[in-house]
Order: structure tokens, then sequence, then C-alpha cells
């Protein structure tokens, strides 16, 4: 069909990408979506608790290092809630 | 400091850290990262208005009430603001410290690397400060360059911090402090 440049002419696809085959079909989104969460959960832990340390090794003696450590924390907490609520 | 003990009478003359415009720079790539998923609902608006079908044609609304868009959208903030704050803990923790005897260069390079350097003031040789463009000059942050005497002459550059002359001038008035018979050093 020739294109008339109009908006009723646009045909939507199906799917976006291409056809993967049915070994894709095998992959649960929820799954995915719920590893990926705990990666980043973890990475964002143990990334915290290594800042922790040099925060109370090196900067000890500073009154910035428990605001910033309680800042992190609180922030972080926010967003794993934010993330938490759109996992399915 | 732990790492990091003064000797018998002497005392910390100033301790130093990066400008904050440099920290500033520093963090900007985090803030405008974070930006690009919160942009997303207005340029889907736009695409929108421009094809009306735009929706459909990404298989779903891309605002804050798709769960899916939550969860994305929350896990890419939480590694933006860790990137953030991890650039904040090295500027926080990475610091020049002048004391009446000596120079101490402590540097946070990644997480399980931390170097502290220290020289003498007696065995400075040269101290120069580098102010160089626009902000720089305007904001007052530039570079120092201490090197010393010796046969293993080394140097130590403190690149981002505020008022090098200034801090040229105190390391210059401490080495003639410690030297008060040899004018000019």
């Amino acid at each position: 069909m020739p294109p008339t440049g109009q908006s009723s002419d646009v045909v939507i696809p199906p799917h976006l990408g291409p056809d993967l085959g049915p070994a894709f079909s095998l992959i649960d989104p929820k799954a995915v979506a719920l590893t990926l969460f705990y990666l980043v959960v973890v990475l964002v832990l143990l990334y915290t608790a290594i800042a922790a340390y040099h925060w109370l090794k090196y900067g000890h003696r500073s009154v910035a290092t428990v605001p910033a450590l309680a800042i992190h924390a609180t922030v972080s907490l926010v967003l794993i809630g934010y993330a938490l609520s759109g996992l399915p | 400091m732990e790492e990091f003990e003064l000797e018998p009478g002497e005392q910390i003359t100033m301790s130093v850290r990066k400008h904050w415009l440099v920290f500033v720079a520093e963090l900007s790539p985090y803030a405008i990262f974070m930006l690009i998923p919160l942009l997303l609902p207005v340029l889907v608006g736009y695409l929108e208005s421009v094809n009306p079908q735009f929706t459909q044609m990404i298989g779903g609304n891309l605002s804050q009430s798709n769960p899916w868009m939550r969860l994305f959208l929350g896990l890419w903030l939480l590694l933006m603001w860790t990137g953030a704050f991890n650039t904040f803990t090295r500027y926080f923790l990475d610091q020049w410290i002048i004391t009446t005897t000596r120079i101490v260069d402590i540097h946070q390079f990644g997480f399980f690397r931390r170097h502290v350097a220290s020289f003498l003031l007696s065995h400075v040789q040269d101290v120069t400060t580098d102010v160089n463009g626009l902000l720089p000059t305007v904001f007052g942050f530039g570079t120092l360059r201490v090197e010393t005497a010796g046969d293993e002459s080394r140097h130590f550059i403190m690149s981002g911090i505020p008022d090098p002359q200034g801090l040229r001038d105190l390391i210059m008035r401490e080495i003639s402090t410690l030297h008060p018979q040899t004018p000019g050093m």
C-alpha cells in the first residue's frame, strides 16, 4: 500500500524488536527485574559498608562524618523503597 | 587522621581540600544522568503530540504510574546517588595538610588504595603556583607545585586548591621560620 502521509496509515508493529525465538520466551521478566533489583541493592549496601569504614576510620574527627553517612543511608533507603514499589 | 601522627612540637598550620567548584564540576555528570529519566515523560509527551499513537508503539506509558518505570527509575537514581556520594567521599578524604615542619599529601584512590606521603619543609626547593583559565581566575583556585631538593628530587602537585598563592606564601613563611638564617628561602 503506498503511503499517503496521513496518520491513519501508520502501522503499529506487534513488537518493537526482532523475534528472538522461543528461547527468550522462557525468560520471566519478573524474575529478571527481581534479580536486577537485588543485584543493585547488594552493590549499594556493599559500597555503603566500605564508605562507612573509610569515613569512620579517616574522617572520624570531623563533624561531617555522621551527618554524611546518615544522609547517604536515608536517601539510599528512600530510593530502594521507591524501586521496591515498582517490583512486579 | 589515624595514619598521620604529629611529631612532638609539630602543629597543623592549614588543612586544604579541593575548591568547591572543582567538587561541583565532578558532581555534575551524576546530576545530569539523574535528570535524564526524569525528562522522559516530557519527551514522550512531545512525541505523543507529534504522533498520537507513539505510546502504543513503545508498548506502554513511561510515567511513574507504571510500576516498571518506578523500579528502573529507583534503581537508576540509586546508582547515580551512590556515584555522587562516592565523589563527595573522595573530595572529603583527599587533603593536603601543612604543618610547622612538613607537608602531608593524602589521597584516596578507589576503595582500597589510600596514599599518604609527607615531606619535610626543610627539603623544599621550589614552590610554584599556576592559575590558568577563566573560572580558576574568577573563583581563585589553581595548582600548587612543590619540589624537593636532593638526589631523589620529588615534586608534589596540589591541583584545584583554593587560593594557591596564599598557600605558597604560607609554605614560604613556614620555611623561613625553620631557617631564619637563610633569607630568601
